[in-house]
């Protein structure tokens, strides 16, 4: 039995030999093909990148970018965008997505802290419309009148008690002295002035 | 920030000043009265307040230069002639008075405390001050008539005075404006 077995494990492995150089043949080509491919790939995404910055490159020249801003201009193209963004909304969502962050605060803070707010009340106080408004606001009737209600003192009460009790007594005084001469107790009045509409007093 | 006003926001300031400003403030007249015209209290009181004014400073006034002089023992003859001096002072010191106050505002602080304006018919405004010296000299004339120059008043239709019709002008009662 030994000499059998043997005799057959010998004899298979010479009959599988060949099957086994062509298997390892094979192996080796397909990972000489692989390298193949990627040093294949490689030279070529070398060669693609190079020529993509070489496009880059020329597009990025001063030329190009001229030639492509006026044929933008020519066609509108920014307007255009401009009237579509504002069609659809999107400036107002980025108007409320940058006031609703912090970016807004952040702005604001750096440019209140900044010589901006300075440089524009300057401009502002020297500007005669904004002296304009002031001085219409201070004549507006709401502000004289408060003025006059705190500037409403003693004195102010007293003049006022005095100037109704006057005007009562003018009249009393002019009936009295009508009768007295007799021309009319009914306290005939004179017209009222003509008076212009803008007279100094 | 830079409290100190410049001179640009100055000249912004005069500019929207003289803009805003009117020729003169238009008269308003008190709405709701029986006559627009002042009578003769409200009158008579005002000038009680302008002569209590006009008096009160020509007093002091006096006084702080009679202690002074006092201290110099001057004649007598000098004395005299600084008091006639002062009297001539205090006479251009009450026309000056009430020439100013007609003159510029219409009102005097008398008539200003009892809100009436001396305006001039004839103008429609404000009296020139010319017209507002006449119009003193016709207040004192008809003071001086016992009083006669000013009485008329409670029988003329536009409550005018003697010196009112000699200066063509009428009071008004104005609303009430602060003091």
């Amino acid at each position: 039995m030994g000499v059998i077995d043997s005799t057959y494990k010998t004899a298979a492995g010479m009959a599988l030999l060949p099957a086994r150089a062509a298997l390892a043949a094979v192996e080796g080509a397909a990972e000489l093909e692989r390298r193949g491919r990627h040093e294949l790939a490689t030279a070529a995404d070398r060669a693609l990148m190079a020529a993509v910055d070489l496009a880059v490159e020329r597009l990025l020249s001063d030329e190009v970018v001229d030639r492509v801003l006026a044929q933008l201009e020519a066609g509108h193209v920014a307007q255009r965008v401009t009237e579509r963004l504002l069609d659809d909304g999107i400036v107002e969502q980025v108007a409320e997505r940058v006031l609703a962050g912090p970016e807004a605060e952040r702005m604001l803070v750096s440019a209140l802290e900044g010589p901006l707010v300075e440089e524009a009340v300057s401009r502002l106080l020297e500007n005669q419309a904004v002296w304009v408004l002031v001085d219409e606001i201070a004549r507006s009737p709401s502000v004289t009148e408060a003025i006059a209600h705190q500037g409403t003192g003693f004195a102010d009460q007293v003049a006022e008690r005095a100037r109704e009790r006057s005007r009562n007594a003018d009249a009393l005084l002019e009936r009295v002295a009508r009768r007295l001469s007799r021309r009319g107790a009914s306290g005939h009045e004179g017209p009222r002035p003509s008076l212009p509409e803008s007279s100094g007093t | 920030m830079n409290t100190e006003v410049s001179g640009a926001t100055r000249q912004a300031q005069r500019a929207a000043a003289a803009r805003l400003r009117p020729p003169a403030p238009p008269v308003v007249i008190d709405p709701g009265l029986a006559s627009p015209y002042a009578g003769l209290a409200t009158r008579t009181l005002a000038l009680a307040i302008d002569a209590a004014v006009i008096e009160g400073v020509a007093l002091f006034t006096a006084v702080t230069v009679g202690l002074g002089l006092s201290l110099l023992h001057l004649p007598s003859d000098v004395n005299k002639v600084i008091a006639g001096v002062g009297a001539l002072i205090w006479a251009l010191w009450s026309l000056g008075y009430f020439v100013f106050f007609w003159s510029t505002t219409g009102q005097t602080p008398g008539n200003r405390v009892m809100s009436i304006t001396v305006i001039d018919v004839q103008a429609r405004g404000r009296l020139k001050p010319r017209r507002a010296l006449l119009r003193f000299v016709a207040l004192c004339v008809g003071a001086a008539a016992l009083l006669g120059g000013i009485l008329i008043m409670l029988w003329d239709d536009r409550r005018r005075c003697f010196q009112d019709r000699v200066a063509r002008t009428v009071v008004l009662y104005t609303p009430r404006q602060p003091l």
